[in-house]
């Protein structure tokens, strides 16, 4: 399936957004997990599962660490899906 | 070969290094990774030459099979050279418990084979695990045959840590800018090197000839005093903290004097405020390579279950119970009894694994709760500081007693004389007051001379306890310079009392550096090195 960078950012928001409680996320690639209060390593977890689920995707072991990054979280996703 | 030998000290390093200006000078950096590889093979088969084909074996396999892991993807060959890896550390490792005990549950009467375990190998073995999980997930841009065993044996780092990832050491081996003799990294990578060096001679050492015939005692005949038996376990405490810090600073400081930055290992672990900021400063890149290769995945699989199933999933930290044990208290547990059987072979190291589980569960459902009743994570009271820094520091001491014991008996005796249970008798000098005597006397506490206890010996305990909680650690003195890669130093108290107390290189400075280390030195070289204590693991 294919999606347009917006659809991604679209849908990594709605997910965020569910997993943190809040409609207040704006994303932009260079958010980190840094600037989003909440997001530790729980809810890092929690935010993987979610985005595995909305995009019908599968992430392994080594992609954890670079999703910590929205920018090669929505790329990882871009490229799960292209394959 | 040992960091603080002789040979390492005045043949290994010196030679080593001029090798590494020569080709340099020659314009021959090419040749640096291979002279630095053949350099730290050298330095592995000090000890056992035997064990040189197990490590060159290991590395051939993990290189070849990541290679193949890059075109394939293919789990099953994954899984394969996980177990494949895993495997050589268990028959090295737990052979002789595994049948020890598989003889004391069925009465045979077997003779087990003492297998010596090769020095380094729980290091090399993780990090080529997750060299090839990340291979499998095609993380690995860098190929270079040298490169790679450069990383794997790097003589820094190859026997006791830190744990590095190949991310991290890869990129560096390959950048010229970097990988070269720089003398402003020079300066502060010797710097560092002599800290750990008077850290480890000075200050380890004697903790150790205390701790050891307390320990011993609770091996053999049992029946530890109170005094004696805190007298040990504090010992043992300041000796592993100093031990391992040292090494730890040697090792990136080594790394510094070849203008490569090694990750940090170590940062104050006993100012920790919780358990879960203890692991994070103790130890780290174990706790890293733990946290993204067995916690994570494990973590992650039984959220997709549940996510399926659609049970309940947390939502901003708050759960259910039921979800609690599911999501954390078990993935933790698991976790650290992993990484307490990894420290060795025993039931003693079982219990010290499912303890620190235990504490990290404990700590992580106290926060739970806090976030249900939306109350702040954290007071910075100075009250609740000291209290949460004591009692976080009683938690490890406890754990480390089964870490240190002979066996599981003998910890249980060194805890119990801990809490008194043993008796508690006061040493000599008590006696001497006629209060004390009186009031000793109405309690049922003894005065007599104890064996295993001089009163210098508690003086040293309280004054470097006091370093431990009080110091700003070598990091943070030296912030302005860079050290550990990614080392974020936090500001220390002398440094916002004072404006400044960080490391400038001057002429007085070099001095005092030069007495500690005069000093340092030839403490090393006038006695047989002692091993440091992470080397069995």
């Amino acid at each position: 399936m294919m999606m347009t960078q917006q659809q991604i950012y679209a849908g990594l928001t709605q997910v965020m957004c569910d997993v943190f409680d809040t409609d207040d996320i704006t994303l932009t690639p260079a958010t980190t997990a840094r600037d989003v209060a909440g997001w530790d390593s729980q809810a890092h977890i929690l935010l993987i599962v979610a985005a595995e689920q909305h995009f019908g995707v599968r992430f392994g072991t080594a992609d954890f660490e670079s999703m910590r990054n929205v920018g090669e979280f929505a790329a990882l996703i871009d490229a799960k899906l292209k394959n | 070969m040992l960091f603080n030998s002789s040979q390492f000290l005045l043949q290994f390093l010196p030679l080593t290094f001029a090798g590494f200006l020569l080709l340099h000078a020659m314009r021959l950096q090419r040749l640096v990774p291979l002279w630095l590889t053949a350099a730290s093979l050298l330095f592995y088969c000090w000890w056992r030459p035997a064990n040189l084909p197990l490590l060159m074996g290991s590395m051939v396999f993990n290189y070849v099979l990541a290679g193949r892991l890059m075109q394939s993807r293919s789990k099953a060959l994954l899984a394969a050279g996980v177990v494949a890896n895993l495997l050589l550390l268990g028959v090295f490792k737990y052979t002789g418990f595994v049948a020890e005990n598989l003889a004391w549950v069925t009465g045979a009467g077997w003779n087990i084979p003492h297998v010596i375990l090769p020095l380094a190998i729980s290091f090399f073995t993780f990090q080529q695990i997750a060299y090839l999980v990340d291979a499998h997930g095609g993380r690995i841009s860098e190929r270079n045959p040298i490169n790679y065993c450069l990383f794997i044996t790097f003589f820094p780092h190859l026997i006791a840590g830190p744990i590095t990832h190949h991310g991290e050491m890869l990129s560096q081996f390959s950048d010229q800018s970097r990988f070269r003799p720089r003398w402003d990294f020079v300066g502060v990578g010797l710097t560092l090197f002599l800290i750990g060096l008077f850290k480890k001679v000075v200050v380890a050492d004697p903790f150790g000839v205390t701790a050891s015939p307390v320990f011993a005692a609770a091996a053999h005949g049992g029946g530890v005093r109170f005094v004696e038996a805190w007298t040990g376990a504090l010992s043992y405490a300041l000796q592993l903290y100093f031990d391992f810090s040292g090494y730890s600073d040697m090792a990136i400081g080594l790394g510094l004097l070849f203008g490569i930055a090694l990750p940090l290992n170590f940062d104050s672990p006993y100012k920790a405020r919780n358990i879960i900021d203890f692991w994070s400063r103790w130890h780290m890149t174990l706790t890293r390579f733990l946290t993204a290769y067995v916690y994570n995945p494990i973590v992650v699989s039984l959220t997709r279950r549940r996510a399926e199933r659609r049970l309940p999933l947390p939502r901003r930290g708050r759960m259910s119970p039921g979800t609690f044990v599911a999501l954390v208290a078990i993935p933790t547990v698991l976790t650290m009894l992993i990484s307490g059987i990894w420290h060795g072979a025993g039931w003693q190291f079982v219990i010290f694994g499912l303890l620190h589980g235990l504490y990290l569960t404990v700590a992580h459902a106290w926060r739970t709760w806090r976030a249900h009743r939306g109350a702040p994570v954290r007071s910075d009271a100075p009250l609740v500081v000291v209290g949460s820094v004591l009692l976080t520091f009683l938690c490890v001491v406890v754990a480390q007693v089964f870490f240190r014991a002979e066996n599981v008996a003998a910890a249980l005796d060194m805890l119990r004389g801990m809490a008194g249970l043993n008796g508690i008798t006061l040493p000599q000098p008590f006696g001497a007051s006629d209060t004390v005597r009186a009031l000793a006397g109405r309690l049922g506490i003894g005065i007599a001379p104890l064996p295993l206890f001089e009163e210098s010996q508690a003086i040293r305990i309280v004054l470097f306890l006091a370093v431990v909680w009080t110091f700003p650690n070598a990091y943070q003195w030296l912030r302005g310079v860079p050290t550990a890669l990614d080392a974020r130093p936090r500001a220390s108290w002398v440094e916002r009392f004072t404006g400044q107390a960080t490391w400038q290189p001057s002429v007085a400075l070099g001095l005092a550096v030069g007495c500690l280390s005069f000093l340092s030195l030839m403490l090393a070289v006038s006695k047989a090195p002692t091993e440091f204590l992470y080397f069995r693991f």
